[in-house]
């Protein structure tokens, strides 16, 4: 199997700054592959590694199998949709998007044709006279997109690419990136903050912090079975439980992780513990109770229109067992 | 795949050692002025430490203090001192005339008005020099506009006191320390208007309606929120006047009195008296009292409005 | 509730301030015309076209029209090259000295003229170089340099770092990126600072008195006529062509920097 990117244990240090630590990663052709993280973990450091803004201090990177390290990044077969999309403000959308085409010597018939056709692909056909500042967020992004994909990358990078639009916006987006991706069949790299965009729109996860990938599995295996407390921490909203915790539900002593929707509320001394209800927040489709048990301190989500008892009250939590994910440390 | 026919070994070289390209970018430049500028300053200050022998007038090459000892000479010390009371006065005028019309254009000119201000500031700003000093020699002639304009009202009388007074005063306004003051008032006024201008913008709206809010005075939302924020603009523009009132050696030589300032002891002294180690150790006064008022100028934060 | 509106005092201070800066310079267009010849006498006795004739079959003030525009082409020039590479330097890179970069470029305006003036001076002196329109146009260009870079580089701080990116990512080298992408973004900003360099070299006088030999620029001439009054309604026909002079690229530049943060006055 022949794989669209490779690192072999690159780094990117700037000055005592280890931005990237010594990272090994694969990513399959034709996979949408996500670099979730949180600011500074080194995701964007890695994706620019590949697009070439960034050379490593140690390590190779390899395109389809071709060492890339040394090319600048015009002559590498990938191409970047920018987070504040860097649209040349001096030309037309249509320029814009033929402006890969047009430097490398294509001819002016040829690239206009192009351009038009990759605006239809996007949706955005009769807008190629407008400048970019006449167009909204969306259809910025979407001329980002076309100006990318008209040069047939092997890989599209993309970086926090729904970062500046609204909600709605952003969730449209994440269908029509998806549907594209699979259409087109190219390899989609991108780069987000945001666990539930890497979670809906990716197959393939890898989490990033301080420099170093914590893990790397599909969406399901990082959401379900973290790796490690800051994996369960930053993906999504699962409890953290300590070693002693497990110890005294006579499990073997160990860190785990339990997800608060994975709790129902019974009975005091019907279900595995029994805490005092200290808190209660109001989440539209949920209630998020804060229950304390011992020195552990629970979320539990319950449905809404469930009954919510009186802080301070004594309620028992129960749980499928299969639920509650044992990690390592770290 | 897309072919990458145009590719550039120079181009490459740049993205490996961006170092390289910097270099490049910076070189002729500093070249430039390293040389032909920085070069002349210290050739400058190098002349400044020679003296001139008094008898043969011929430049002694011995590192000597003789002629910044020559500064303290009454004579000498006095034109020092004219000059730096002339442009404190300058720098005072100039920040009382200038408020109102930075504060205007900055708080209530809008769109086109605010248009209007700009240029009609950056004109006066770029235009001649030379032209503008005419102007006012025209201004300040005996038979010219200004006699007129104080005879038609029958000020004349008021006029007289004020040029019978002792040292400002003169035969008529275009010999007096007057008349000088007015011409370099007039020529520096924009320097001082628009850094005062360009702080006034930044003092947020909200911070005057906080202080009527809080019950200030118009007169005291002026004086403890205005002037204060106004302040790193006021010295930036000061900067101005005072600098360009200390090096100027044309204002005082066609209006005013025959008394010199340090710019034209400067042109004096290496011109006519071939003295250049004394007309150097007087151009670097000004680089010395600009030195302290820009060191003080930078404790008070004034660059952040330049 | 604060007033939107300025009080009457406020107001007809700006704008007396605003017409104390305006008059004197239409003056100088009443001046142009009068029919007096010996004196600055006001009101003017008769209006004449007369000194426009004479002035145009002037061969000196033509010489030194000629001479001026020839200094501020050139200056302009080695001002425009060097002014853009220290600006792209500056705004692309963070490196050692780069305040100190700046300062350098800023010092040959911030010290008074005739420091500068001298300081050339004695340089020439002693590296044994006549004086002659090349001395004229080494000084003029040391302090052009200031106009066109801070035009320059407030206009590079404009062009997003990753607007560069996106160019070499879409496969241009730096020479395409360069001459596809910078140049049009900054293209205006160097015009304008261009024409303020223009306009600041055909002015100049004070560096000029000292770095000149027997050239006499157009500022020289009037100069000389300012110090011993020869040629009076000659004097006030030239004065009138070089306010006419200065404006258009004052305009021009205000015009084509409208919006951005450029010409700020500080430049000049």
């Amino acid at each position: 199997m022949s794989f669209a990117v490779e690192f072999d244990r690159v780094a990117r240090h700037f000055g005592q700054v280890r931005a990237v630590d010594d990272v090994s990663l694969q990513i399959a052709e034709g996979s949408f592959f996500a670099m979730l993280g949180p600011s500074g973990s080194g995701k964007t450091t890695c994706l620019r590694l590949i697009s070439g803004f960034e050379r490593p201090t140690a390590g190779q990177v390899r395109i389809f199998g071709d060492r890339a390290d040394t090319l600048p990044p015009n002559r590498r077969p990938v191409n970047t949709v920018f987070q504040d999309y860097a649209l040349f403000p001096h030309l037309s959308v249509r320029d814009n998007v033929a402006y890969g085409l047009m430097v490398r010597g294509q001819n002016k018939a040829s690239r206009r044709d192009a351009a038009e056709n990759m605006l239809t692909l996007v949706k955005l056909d009769g807008y190629g006279d407008r400048k970019p500042a006449q167009l909204s967020g969306g259809q910025r992004q979407r001329v980002a997109l076309a100006r990318a994909l008209v040069n047939k990358p092997k890989v599209l990078l993309l970086d926090e690419p729904l970062g500046a639009l609204d909600l709605k916006l952003r969730e449209a987006m994440q269908d029509e990136l998806k549907a594209l991706q699979k259409s087109l069949g190219i390899t989609f790299v991108f780069v987000t903050h945001d666990q539930g965009e890497a979670l809906s729109m990716a197959d393939t996860v890898a989490v990033f912090n301080d420099g170093k990938i914590v893990q790397l599995g599909t969406p399901e295996d990082i959401y379900q079975r973290p790796r490690t407390r800051f994996v369960a921490d930053f993906v999504g909203s699962a409890n953290v439980l300590p070693p002693e915790f497990c110890s005294s539900l006579d499990l073997a002593r160990s860190w785990a992780s339990l997800r608060a929707e994975a709790i129902s509320l019974t009975a005091p001394g019907r279900g595995q513990v029994d805490g005092t209800l200290t808190g209660t927040r109001y989440l539209g489709a949920v209630n998020r109770l804060s229950v304390r048990v011992g020195k552990t301190e629970l979320s539990a989500d319950i449905p809404a229109h469930a009954p919510v008892p009186a802080p301070g009250a004594t309620v028992g939590l129960t749980w499928d067992a299969r639920a509650l994910h044992r990690m390592e440390e770290g | 795949m897309a072919t990458h026919r145009l590719t550039n070994p120079l181009s490459d070289m740049f993205w490996r050692r961006p170092r390289v390209l910097l270099a490049l970018l910076l070189a002729p430049p500093l070249l430039w002025l390293g040389v032909v500028y920085i070069g002349s300053l210290a050739a400058l200050l190098l002349q400044s430490f020679f003296s001139i022998d008094e008898f043969s007038g011929l430049i002694n090459y011995e590192f000597t203090l003789k002629t910044y000892g020559e500064l303290l000479r009454p004579a000498n010390y006095d034109i020092v001192l004219r000059t730096t009371l002339m442009a404190a006065a300058v720098t005072v005028a100039s920040a009382v005339i200038a408020f109102p019309i930075a504060f205007y254009a900055a708080r209530y000119a809008k769109g086109r008005m605010k248009a209007f201000f700009y240029l009609a500031v950056m004109l006066p700003l770029w235009s001649s020099y030379l032209v503008k000093v005419y102007a006012w020699k025209l201004i300040l002639a005996k038979e010219g506009i200004l006699t007129w304009a104080v005879d038609g009202i029958g000020a004349s009388a008021a006029l007289n006191a004020l040029l019978s007074l002792p040292v400002i005063g003169g035969n008529s306004l275009s010999v007096s320390y007057i008349g000088t003051f007015l011409v370099f008032l007039y020529v520096w006024l924009p320097y001082m208007i628009l850094p005062l201008q360009a702080s006034l913008e930044r003092v947020p709206a909200n911070l005057l309606e906080a202080s009527d809010d809080l019950g200030a005075s118009r007169g005291q939302t002026l004086r403890h929120v205005i002037l204060p924020l106004a302040m790193p603009g006021m010295i930036a523009g000061s900067i101005f006047t005072f600098s360009l009132t200390l090096g100027d050696y044309i204002i005082p030589q066609i209006v005013g009195s025959s008394r010199n300032f340090i710019g034209q002891a400067v042109y004096a002294h290496q011109g006519t008296a071939g003295n250049i180690p004394l007309a150097a150790a007087f151009a670097v006064v000004p680089i010395v009292i600009m030195g302290v008022y820009l060191w003080m100028a930078k404790r008070k934060g004034a660059f952040d409005a330049l | 509730m604060h007033s939107d509106r300025a009080s009457l005092l406020l107001k007809s201070a700006a704008f007396a301030g605003l017409l104390f800066l305006h008059l004197p310079i239409l003056l100088i267009f009443v001046y142009a015309f009068t029919t007096e010849d010996r004196t600055y006498q006001w009101p003017p006795p008769g209006l004449t076209l007369k000194w426009f004739a004479v002035t145009w079959n002037r061969p000196d003030v033509w010489e030194a029209m000629a001479l001026s525009v020839r200094v501020a082409s050139i200056s302009t020039a080695i001002a425009l090259v060097l002014g853009t590479l220290c600006a792209a330097a500056v705004s692309r890179a963070k490196f050692f000295g780069r305040e100190a970069v700046s300062l350098l470029v800023i010092l040959p305006i911030a010290l008074p003229g005739i420091i500068t003036g001298i300081s050339l001076r004695s340089a020439f002196n002693i590296g044994g170089i006549p004086f002659s329109t090349l001395t004229i146009i080494l000084g003029h260009a040391t302090f052009c340099i200031v106009v066109v870079y801070n035009n320059a580089v407030a206009r590079f701080r404009r062009i997003s770092g990753s607007m560069l990116e996106a160019s070499s990512d879409l496969g241009a080298n730096g020479f395409q990126t360069f001459w596809h992408v910078v140049l049009p973004n900054i293209g205006t900003a160097l015009l304008a600072g261009g024409m303020l360099a223009f306009a600041l070299s055909f002015d100049e006088v004070i560096v000029t008195t000292f770095t000149a030999g027997q050239q006499a620029t157009l500022p020289i001439w009037m100069l000389e006529e300012l110090v011993r009054p020869r040629q009076r309604p000659v004097t006030n026909v030239v004065a009138m062509i070089v306010v006419l002079v200065t404006f258009l690229p004052i305009l021009g530049a205000y015009y084509l920097t409208r919006g951005g943060t450029e010409t700020a006055g500080g430049s000049k």
